[in-house]
């Protein structure tokens, strides 16, 4: 099956903003947000080409944002400065642009939580087989995916 | 186009309440009716399940488990494959309360009556309780907690066969133990005859010929397990003497609004209620055996009339509880790494119906909710959420996450501070994370055309060939997980159509035998 690239072609810009919800990111280089941009972008196909375009549209706002009050895009930020302006926006009081980070946010932890290695990591370790294998001797094992 | 195909009933939608009526009218193939069921999800072969968490999600339902309401601050989970949101439901058998049935006032449908189906369906589906020595670490500490504050926290049967207890119910059984549509009343169903299309969607309704005709397209998109529609792909059109629809409390009004029957019936996906939900989280010192055992045993129900929520013990899997922590950064992250540690507890809100609240469709007849969190909703979501936080401190936990505190992580030391910590005036919609899975109403039963759509018997009113069965009809939340409900009213929708087609069958659930 083709898979369809939405937010694949972002990534630069989507870089700083996953780095600030999940900081364990920030080390992550552009090739390795591939797979975690794929996770999202299978999440997405399934959606409105008008929602995927309005996600689009929306993380080039706040690439841009902060151009008015630092003069800087959001790459340019520290980590302390693009923290306070996300905090900024999720608590603001316009509805469609908390909801729009809400959105953004949600579909960066499916790409980052999603992940049977990181949920591994969590100590997420489901067995198809359950209390036979939690009883078992060996450790249990994740089914991964 | 394929030729026209000529049925008696026609069903949409297998879950709870289509795959009940499937199995209470298979009586009438043997007496010479043809039966459809016409599914848009497709049939899944557990043994391609495998718990992982997104592809899982993906497969098994409509929007990837989160339909946005239409201002994005609700999401909404319902299963779209054979058996409907039972293919991923937890399995939580329980009987709904007298109140709630006896102040829907329907002729006909008492509650000793619903009681006696929701008895009926609990035994085919095999509810029991699960042994004491199987219940894990997360629904004993729920029982702890509730105990140490002196409530009681009341065990429910769920409904499996041969659970092993992989904690993955919510992502479709592998071990095909939970006992839901695809499991128990589709395979009787087709066992006596009745056919089974999957992979069709019903876009339209009209009347027509003896009855209904109904547009029907089979999809013919490559899927994840290669799962194949019976029919061939494109457009069918069906003439059908009875119509069920069965499509859920999102897709039944919608089916019914872009068919252009909202006319004479003005109620048509209006007073629509969910159960607005959250998921909270306490911090444990110990490690919780929390993705191993059936998830979900206890409710503690004992406010639910006076303050309008409802409580239970809940797992869910990583990205899921990311998803319900508010916020994000190095806070949201440390709470994420001691996911092995959290214990977990769903607030559920018993939300009223309005006219307001509804189901509506855009251009292309898909549906867009309209749904509001009301004040009196998010009251009580912030009642339930201190009674849990409570719970989970007189079980132990450290700290708890709080959607509706700033900042949400309340320590133990907190404790008594809990009412000026979680307030309403910090439940930000559109910032914290609110799910529901107890979809109901948008097809309300009720006495006139002016209010409800179908009459106590689910045929919709001024159309005695079209019927409704699922959680679309409650006139109002059920206020407690509503499955066997929906059952219960759908075998009762199924004797009405079976009185329509001038044929008798078993009452009350007995076309399939109670599990031994
Ligand atoms: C994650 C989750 C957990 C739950 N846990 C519990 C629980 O433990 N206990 C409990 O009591 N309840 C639970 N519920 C709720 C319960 O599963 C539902 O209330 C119930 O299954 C709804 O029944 P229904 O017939 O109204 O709709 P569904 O079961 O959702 O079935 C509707 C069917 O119609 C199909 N359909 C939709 N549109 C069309 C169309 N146009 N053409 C053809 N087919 C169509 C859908 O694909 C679907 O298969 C849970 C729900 C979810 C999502
Ligand atoms: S806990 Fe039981 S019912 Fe749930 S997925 Fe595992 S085996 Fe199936």
């Amino acid at each position: 099956m083709i898979r369809q690239e939405v937010l694949a072609p972002l990534a630069r810009q989507i870089q700083p903003i996953l780095a600030t919800f999940i900081p364990a990111t920030a080390k992550l280089s552009l090739a390795d947000l591939g797979p975690v941009l794929a996770r999202v972008d299978e999440r997405l196909a399934d959606e409105p080409e008008a929602l995927q375009r309005q996600l689009k549209l929306f993380i080039r706002i706040l690439w841009w944002l902060p151009v008015f009050t630092h003069l800087r895009t959001l790459g340019g930020l520290s980590p302390e400065q693009r923290l306070k302006m996300l905090s900024w926006l999720q608590d603001c009081g316009v509805t469609k642009l908390r909801v729009g980070l809400w959105g953004l946010r949600t579909l960066l932890f499916v790409g980052w939580y999603g992940d049977p290695a990181v949920q591994e990591r969590l100590g997420y370790r489901p067995n198809i087989a359950g209390w036979d294998a939690w009883h078992a001797p060996q450790a249990p094992q994740n089914q991964g995916e | 186009m394929n030729p026209a195909i000529h049925a008696d009933v026609v069903i949409i939608g297998s879950g709870a309440g289509g795959g009940t009526v499937a199995a209470a009218l298979a009586p009438l193939v043997a007496q010479g009716k043809r039966v459809l069921v016409i599914e848009k999800g497709a049939r899944i072969d557990p043994k391609q399940l495998t718990g992982a968490e997104v592809a899982s999600a993906s497969l098994l339902y409509g929007h990837g488990g989160a339909h946005p309401t239409a201002d994005h601050t609700v999401t909404l989970a319902y299963g779209e494959a054979l058996g409907g949101s039972t293919m991923v439901y937890t399995g939580t058998s329980m009987t709904p309360p007298e109140r709630v049935i006896t102040s829907w006032n329907l002729p006909g449908l008492s509650y000793d009556d619903v009681v006696a189906r929701t008895a009926r369906y609990a035994a085919q589906n095999n509810a029991g309780f699960i042994p004491d020595n199987l219940i894990n670490d997360n629904n004993r500490l729920f029982q702890k907690g509730c105990a140490a504050l002196g409530r009681e926290a009341r065990q429910f049967p769920i409904n499996v066969r041969g659970c092993r207890g992989s904690s993955l119910c919510n992502l479709g059984c592998p071990n095909n133990a939970k006992q839901g549509t695809a499991q128990v009343q589709i395979p009787a169903a087709q066992a006596a005859g009745v056919e089974v299309v999957t992979r069709a969607e019903v876009r339209g309704l009209r009347v027509g010929g003896r009855g209904g005709i109904l547009d029907v397209f089979v999809d013919d998109l490559p899927h994840p397990h290669g799962s194949q529609s019976e029919w061939a792909p494109g457009h069918h059109v069906i003439h059908a003497s009875s119509v069920v629809v069965a499509a859920g409390a999102i897709h039944s009004p919608a089916l019914l609004l872009r068919s252009g029957l909202a006319g004479d019936l003005p109620a048509i996906g209006r007073f629509w209620t969910c159960h607005p939900a959250h998921i909270l989280a306490g911090e444990h010192d110990h490690v919780i055996s929390n993705y191993v055992g059936h998830p979900k045993s206890f409710v503690w129900e004992e406010r639910v009339e006076a303050e309008r929520y409802f409580l239970e013990s809940c797992m869910y899997f990583p990205f899921i509880t990311a998803k319900n922590l508010t916020g994000f950064g190095a806070d949201h992250e440390r709470l994420m790494a001691a996911y092995e540690r959290l214990q977990m507890i769903l607030v559920l809100a018993c939300d009223d119906a309005l006219p307001e609240q509804r189901v509506a469709i855009d251009v292309n007849g898909d549906p867009v909710i309209h749904y509001k969190l009301m004040p009196k909703t998010i009251e009580a979501m912030v009642r339930g959420t201190r009674a849990a936080a409570e719970i989970f401190f007189a079980a132990g936990a450290l700290s708890v996450h709080a959607p509706s505190a700033r900042p949400t992580l309340i320590e133990r030391s907190e404790n008594a501070d809990l009412n000026t910590r979680i307030t309403t005036a910090q439940f930000l919609p559109g910032t914290i994370s609110v799910s529901a899975a107890h979809l109901m109403g948008g097809c309300r039963m009720g006495a006139t055309p002016r209010d409800s759509v179908t009459t106590s018997r689910g045929q919709v009113h001024g159309h005695d060939w079209l019927f409704v069965a699922d959680g679309s009809l409650f006139p109002t939340a059920l206020e407690i997980n509503p499955y066997l409900t929906i059952m219960a009213v759908a075998d009762h929708v199924a004797e009405a159509v079976a009185d329509r087609e001038g044929q008798t069958v078993p009452r009350g659930g007995d076309a399939v035998p109670a599990a031994s």
